[in-house]
């Protein structure tokens, strides 16, 4: 049977693997929404009303999917690591309380717009939907700025038991919040931008006549393009930051073992722990150093420099980066050419190969955020607060976690598939949304006909 | 100062969360109760009220953990391990009927499909407030082991009993109380009748619920229930519980919406304030008498006052949110009586 420690990692894993989807799609999906709802008021094009509606009710089944998972996750925190929270709640409850109050704006902003057309003025209707985003966003980046202060402990002293001198601003404030926010965030943007336009890229092939999927695609697709190239600018500075404050992190990823000057940048390759050794593995001399520290000649540690109970497992963490890494690579030229295509090349958004790509790329930016969140959870193993408190330690004593383990992957996997099967279906229906009728047209736009 | 300021957001959220969430998931208890022929009917009153409001409601429960981790580590330490059972099957519950309320809201096809979500939201709502009042029970009974013995002496034996049961089915029965008087006013004119009735029945029903309550603490001897008989707040409190019900019972059909609501709310302020003013200032009462007070298990100051500050930050921004929230969707609206709701 599997013990208690690996399957409360194993539950926490499912739980935030879950979670981070619906929360990346949930922080995106309003401002498409708003984006598509903006042209309708301007334009009066009823097809970009329709894709208003459909994707409201997409905001409207992820969030609710969210919501409740998220509820879960902010339990499951205390209820698998109790001694994790028994220290770290006063000091980063900060970014926790405040991310309460952006999911209550949330909450209520998605309430009123869903239901308030033709209720209240159509202006404030608008920017009611641009708030569910704002406010959506908000949480994202608080709840980062959370594990941030997991990865980079701020705005207290330790004494080895207790923490003392308690500063919670200084926590919301930790020195990793800024980078990791920033890179979720374009990883959202990217992931969804990128999946909704391959949704639509497949539903105007199968459905060539409406228009709806045309203009889906393309807001989308620009959105997924620009985050797709702004992201491995914003990689660089996380990695650079991730040099300065976790170098064992960085070695992980990098399955740099040996400190050295001009340190290669490791592509492929399969790290043994043991013999210290990468096989199979592609170098670019010096690039890791620059990676790094922006100088081919900085020494980057490796690590051997750290005690051996100190390493995360290095296997997962290199593979994971290696797929984040890659597929980031893959969007940003997808998104290059994407770019080209809205501006120069209209005739490559009905061409069979950018279909394609865009069609094969719809689950990708998901796994690279679930790559990515396993770079940084894992990577900060043994840790749960970084230097501080292992993991290990923060281990909830209630016997029997392998069933926690198994009811909760079940109830998500079942939760996941309905969510997916119950969003087919409304795509299945898409072409059944109908144009505003005469009452939406004349709340809209009073004063001018039909 | 900010001790005091947070403590009062934690009883507020509770409030705020036992009404309206409270109402949410009445609304899929009394389903279950409903004759079968009348549950569709009812399906669609309650979607029409629940719907633009439930996400907005459940959030409270978050507000009052995110409250007692950050402000209460010790308790919330308690909590999660020695009630780490019911913990997670409220979680189960919270998650299958959220999910499963929306999904059948918008399931395509009439019919088709539903089955299942109506199932998991109708077990859902009972298993929350069930869960819900096996833990505020547990917390208060002192049952809570302080050198257990073995895996049911630690955490099984502190919330298992004749008490936490009857206080489940008592809070399983105010939800399903506090949706009926709230549905009444969703009601068209010619239903308002039998849901009045309806509401009628679970006001009779709480009363031996009520009275199971403290007959089982008393049985268990629960160690804060014959000071609490003997405090003028108890009096004054079941004094005004049981006055709001009556003229609540008289008002019940009729028009005044926002008074029918009120004098609902005023019943849970009573029974809430009643518990927590018989057990404050303890937390936790641990078995052979120790406790962990609210007082001495506070965060450090600094702790305490960002969070007050952030609570009152937050409620500035919150409020008037909730307010137009209500305003919009819970004042009678003729366009809406009567009618499959929209979700658009």
């Amino acid at each position: 049977m599997m013990d208690d420690f690996t399957a409360a990692r194993l539950t926490m894993a499912t739980s935030l693997g879950f979670h981070i989807i619906l929360a990346a799609i949930g922080m995106v999906m309003p401002f498409l929404m708003a984006a598509a709802h903006r042209r309708w008021l301007k334009t009066g094009d009823p097809d970009a009303y329709r894709l208003t509606r459909m994707w409201m009710r997409g905001v409207a089944i992820f969030f609710a999917t969210g919501a409740v998972s998220g509820t879960a996750l902010s339990f499951e925190l205390g209820i698998l690591w109790p001694t994790f929270m028994e220290h770290a709640g006063p000091i980063f409850g900060m970014p926790f309380s405040l991310e309460g109050a952006a999911f209550f704006v949330e909450a209520i902003a998605l309430g009123i717009y869903m239901y308030g057309w033709k209720r209240i003025s159509p202006r404030v209707h608008w920017w009611v939907g641009v708030v569910v985003g704002i406010a959506g966003l908000s949480s994202g980046i608080l709840v980062i700025s959370a594990n941030g202060w997991m990865n980079s402990p701020t705005g207290f002293t330790w004494d080895g038991t207790v923490a003392h001198d308690i500063d919670p601003v200084a926590a919301l404030l930790n020195p990793a919040w800024a980078t990791q926010s920033t890179h979720m965030v374009l990883a959202s943007f990217e992931a969804v931008g990128f999946a909704v336009a391959g949704v639509h890229a497949y539903l105007m092939h199968r459905h060539p006549m409406d228009r709806i999927h045309g203009h889906g695609l393309r807001i989308a697709l620009a959105m997924g393009a620009i985050a797709a190239l702004l992201q491995p600018l914003n990689g660089h500075w996380a990695a650079q930051d991730v040099a300065e404050r976790q170098p064992a992190k960085l070695a992980a990823m990098e399955a740099h073992f040996h400190t050295e000057a001009n340190a290669p940048l490791l592509i492929g390759g399969i790290p043994d722990e043991e013999t210290q050794s990468v096989s199979w593995g592609i170098e670019v001399p010096s690039a890791l150093s620059v990676l790094a520290f922006n100088d081919p000649n900085a020494e980057v540690q490796g690590l051997e420099e750290f005690p051996r109970d100190e390493w995360p497992p290095v296997l997962i963490v290199h593979f994971a980066f290696q797929i984040m890494v890659g597929i980031g690579s893959w969007l940003a030229l997808l998104g290059l050419l994407g770019l080209i295509a809205l501006r120069w090349k209209p005739h490559w958004i009905k061409a069979a190969w950018f279909r394609r790509s865009l069609v094969l790329s719809i689950p990708l930016g998901f796994v690279a955020i679930e790559a990515g969140w396993v770079v940084t959870e894992v990577g900060r193993q043994p840790w749960i607060i970084y230097g501080i408190m292992r993991t290990q330690d923060a281990l909830t004593p209630v016997p029997g976690q392998v069933w926690h383990l198994v009811a909760f992957t079940a109830l998500y996997a079942f939760i996941g598939l309905s969510t997916l099967w119950m969003w087919r279906k409304q795509l299945q229906n898409a072409s059944a949304v109908g144009p505003p009728s005469e009452a939406i047209e004349a709340w809209a736009r009073p004063g001018r006909d039909g | 100062m900010g001790e005091l300021i947070v403590i009062a957001f934690l009883v507020l959220a509770l409030i705020a969360y036992v009404i309206t969430g409270g109402a949410d998931f009445g609304v899929g208890i009394l389903e279950l109760a409903e004759r079968p022929e009348r549950r569709d009917e009812l399906r669609a009153v309650g979607e029409r009220a629940i719907a633009p409001v439930w996400e907005a409601n459940h959030i409270w429960i978050i507000v009052a953990l995110v409250i007692v981790f950050v402000g209460f580590p010790q308790v919330h330490v308690q909590m999660t391990t020695v009630l780490h059972i019911p913990l997670l099957l409220m979680l189960v519950g919270i998650i299958l009927r959220g999910t499963a309320f929306t999904f059948r809201y918008y399931d395509i096809g009439e019919g088709e499909g539903r089955g299942p979500w109506t199932t998991f939201f109708r077990g859902g709502s009972v298993m929350v407030p069930m869960m819900f009042g096996h833990m505020v029970a547990a917390m208060s009974r002192g049952r809570f082991s302080a050198e257990p013995t073995s895996v049911y002496d630690a955490y099984i034996h502190p919330w298992v009993g004749w008490f936490p049961f009857a206080t489940g089915l008592f809070v399983t029965a105010l939800f399903a109380w506090i949706a009926a008087v709230f549905l009444v006013g969703e009601e068209r004119a010619e239903r308002k009748a039998p849901a009045a009735a309806r509401a009628r029945r679970w006001t009779v029903l709480l009363v031996p619920l009520s009275g199971a309550v403290t007959l089982t603490a008393w049985l268990e001897g629960v160690p804060w229930l014959v000071d609490a008989l003997r405090s003028p707040l108890l009096y004054g409190v079941a004094i005004l519980a049981l006055g709001s019900t009556l003229v609540l019972w008289r008002l019940l059909d009729s028009e005044r919406l926002w008074t029918v609501r009120a004098l609902a709310g005023a019943v849970v302020v009573s029974v809430l304030a009643g518990y927590w003013g018989a057990v404050y200032p303890t937390a936790v009462q641990l078995e052979g008498g120790a406790s962990i007070g609210w007082h001495e298990a506070a965060a450090p100051s600094a702790t305490m006052n960002a969070l007050a500050v952030t609570l009152i930050a937050a409620s500035l921004l919150i409020l008037p949110g909730l307010a137009w929230l209500y305003r919009l969707f819970k004042t009678p609206n003729p366009e809406d009586r009567g009618g499959p709701v929209q979700p658009s």
